[in-house]
């Protein structure tokens, strides 16, 4: 079941609730359903012209390390622009740290404003009952006209989901490996 | 002997030759400059790094116009070159001096363990100095050991009569730049440079004479009591006259340093001190600016023990018992001897054999006891004084003990301890809870807000992780706790509070510069 803004500001008020989407700069940052997020101030992004050929993880024994080859990592101060070209990617993180509670999942979710210009936000969107860290976002331009993303603009929402079971046997524990909180 | 005019010719040559070599070499100082300058766009002092730099490439481009003036009077005045060229020699060496003395530590950014502490000791040195125009620029040292340097532009003074005279009144008037300089190695972290405290503490007992100053009141102090005292017949350049001023204000340094960011301080310090990294004893140490490290530390337990008092009617104000238990049991490790040496730990006696400790020189040691009540009571003045002087900069006990419930119990739950829910607060959410007890001049109750929440002090997120830290460290510490999980513990207690602080700076920007940042917060969708 998903969660409404009432259920949201309830659960974000009880200060034992296990959720917390921290710093919430604005309440209206809770909407009907869903919370927006903001984006974060590092970035990594991958350089055009690396002259590899594929990335195989069947031909490399670390292909974290040799991705990295290709990345640069940035970081940007409030309210900076950083342009998203047409067909680049990005990694990015939202502002806003978040702790899940064992009962609810979260889904990371694009804004259609945003949408509607070409920007994907996140290819892996899941978000784990017990989740504590900001939220990675995969940042890619579809479009044909390049992007100004700002920082601390909102450009992500989160949907959140009650979840049953109890909590899993494997403990969750996720930091963004971009920066640590 | 060759006639004039190969002699002149010679003479030209070797004025091209000096010229083409100027060009080259202010031209590689001024590539040092500007990679800075690159380097700085993204740091989170580059105020203080702009300002430097700004300062230095116009330096260079006023040398450069000297250094070709005068080329030109020794082309034209042969009978006046050796001199001129003596001038662009030297002027050459001194702009090149200049620039490498002054980059020398701001070539590296702070990396994470200080970046998030980075504004926060800018907004405090505003403070202290009562300049809203204070950078600060921070660079790290190989040795274990914590500087502060007033004057940025220190180098640039030096030179600037010699190369660029047209500048002296810019000089004079630009906005103050310190530099401070912390260990780069790993075993600094963000709870321990809480000592950068102490640093930021000079900068208030050295501001500008012009200025009616904290530091007129300090040396004042310092001066009156030393009339009264054993030392009134000595001058003022006596070095043991001038040891007693370092120790005084070393020791102001501290007391300060604790009002600024709170008991947090003392814990940092202690750390920093006691081990053998400690850099204060070693060969001809009786002259050297700071006192024993033990009495340091000893002086300071009633001010640190002093935010503990008076327990305001907080909800969860249980865990200031347990914090300050954390306090007591880091005492316990200080020498009760204060003018003893710091106990032998595992690191000395790793490191004895090729770097031979000696116990401080016993005239060090009668020095100290001797001046002992003099410093005592000229520092009780002072610290008496404090609130006054550093008034809105200090930490007060009542954000201490309002904050440290909060935060501890968010750890708990594993929450980036950040904000403070306003808005949870004007709705009485939790029935039953006494209202906050008000203490006068320490914070006040505050009234409803259209605010969602407001970012926490971050000198309450530095104090709350790192007793939170010692806290549920001393639990697990047993014989067989691994030192690799106590780093990792303490690794990622530093992540957690290093990243709160850099959110609650996120949050107070946002605030701050609401109107500015509103676009940020369009939530038009032109979805339908």
């Amino acid at each position: 079941m998903m969660l409404s803004e009432q259920a949201i500001k309830r659960r974000l008020r009880d200060r034992d609730s296990g959720l917390a989407i921290t710093p919430l700069l604005d309440s209206t940052q809770v909407t009907e359903a869903t919370i927006d997020l903001r984006l974060g101030p590092d970035l990594v992004v991958t350089r055009r012209e690396t002259g590899v050929v594929a990335f195989d993880p069947a031909r490399t024994t670390d292909l974290a390390a040799e991705i990295g080859q290709y990345q640069t990592y940035l970081r940007r101060p409030l309210g900076s622009a950083f342009y998203l070209h047409p067909g680049d990617f990005a990694i990015a993180r939202s502002l806003e740290y978040v702790t899940l509670p064992d009962d609810l999942s979260a889904q990371a979710l694009g804004r259609s404003s945003w949408g509607r210009l070409g920007l994907v936000i996140a290819t892996a969107t899941t978000v784990q009952p017990g989740f504590r860290g900001t939220i990675t976002l995969e940042l890619a331009n579809l479009g044909r006209v390049p992007l100004v993303l700002y920082v601390g603009v909102r450009v992500a929402q989160l949907a959140l989901h009650e979840a049953e079971g109890g909590p899993s046997s494997r403990r969750f524990h996720f930091r963004s490996r971009i920066r640590q909180a | 002997m060759p006639g004039p005019s190969i002699a002149l010719g010679q003479h030209v040559d070797r004025l091209r030759w000096l010229e083409r070599q100027a060009h080259e070499r202010l031209r590689s100082a001024e590539e040092r400059v500007n990679v800075v300058a690159e380097r700085s766009i993204d740091r989170d002092d580059t105020a203080g790094v702009h300002l430097l730099v700004q300062m230095l490439s116009l330096m260079l481009a006023q040398a450069r116009r000297t250094i070709d003036r005068d080329l030109r009077l020794a082309l034209e005045r042969p009978e006046r070159a050796e001199r001129v060229l003596g001038n662009v020699r030297g002027a050459l060496g001194m702009a090149e001096e200049m620039v490498s003395a002054s980059l020398e530590a701001v070539i590296f950014p702070p990396e994470r363990d200080m970046a998030s502490l980075v504004q926060p000791y800018i907004r405090l040195a505003r403070a202290v100095t009562r300049d809203p125009r204070t950078e600060l620029i921070f660079g790290t040292m190989e040795p274990f050991d914590y500087n502060v340097w007033p004057n940025s532009y220190r180098e640039i003074e030096k030179n600037v009569e010699e190369l660029a005279p047209d500048l002296t009144a810019t000089v004079a008037d630009l906005p103050r730049v310190a530099q401070i300089e912390y260990p780069a190695q790993a075993d600094a972290d963000t709870f321990l440079h809480a000592v950068v405290a102490h640093e930021v503490a000079h900068l208030a007992l050295e501001r500008p004479s012009s200025d009616p100053s904290y530091e007129t009141e300090w040396h004042a102090v310092f001066e009156r009591r030393r009339q009264d005292s054993a030392f009134a017949a000595r001058p003022q350049d006596d070095p043991d006259v001038k040891r007693l001023s370092n120790w005084f204000r070393e020791l102001t340094c501290d007391s300060l340093g604790l009002r600024l960011v709170g008991p947090s301080f003392l814990l940092a310090l202690t750390e920093y001190l006691l081990p053998s990294r400690d850099p204060n004893y070693g060969p001809g140490t009786y002259r050297q600016p700071h006192p024993p490290p033990a009495w340091r530390l000893h002086r300071l337990r009633a001010q640190a023990v002093s935010y503990f008092d008076r327990p305001l009617r907080v909800p969860g104000r249980d865990v200031l018992r347990l914090a300050r238990e954390q306090l007591d049991l880091y005492h316990a490790l200080v020498p009760v001897d204060e003018y003893g040496s710091p106990r032998l730990d595992r690191r000395q006696e790793q490191t004895e054999p090729f770097i031979p400790r000696q116990p401080p020189p016993q005239e060090f040691l009668d020095a100290a006891r001797h001046e002992r009540n003099f410093l005592e009571t000229a520092l009780q003045e002072v610290v008496d004084n404090l609130d006054d002087w550093v008034e809105q900069a200090r930490y007060t006990r009542g954000t201490f003990q309002r904050d440290l419930p909060l935060i501890w119990h968010k750890l708990d739950q594993g929450i980036a301890p950040a904000e403070r829910v306003i808005d949870r607060r004007s709705r009485r959410w939790a029935p039953g809870e006494t209202e906050w007890a008000r203490a006068p001049g320490e914070f006040e109750l505050q009234g409803p807000s259209s605010d969602w929440s407001e970012p926490v002090d971050w000198r309450s997120i530095l104090n709350g992780g790192y007793f939170y830290y010692l806290y549920h460290s001393s639990l697990k510490a047993s014989p067989g706790t691994l030192e690799e999980e106590r780093r990792r513990d303490r690794d990622f207690n530093n992540s957690i509070t290093r990243g709160s602080i850099e959110l609650s700076e996120l949050h107070r920007q946002m605030l701050e510069l609401r109107t500015q940042f509103d676009w940020l917060n369009d939530p038009e969708d032109p979805a339908t």
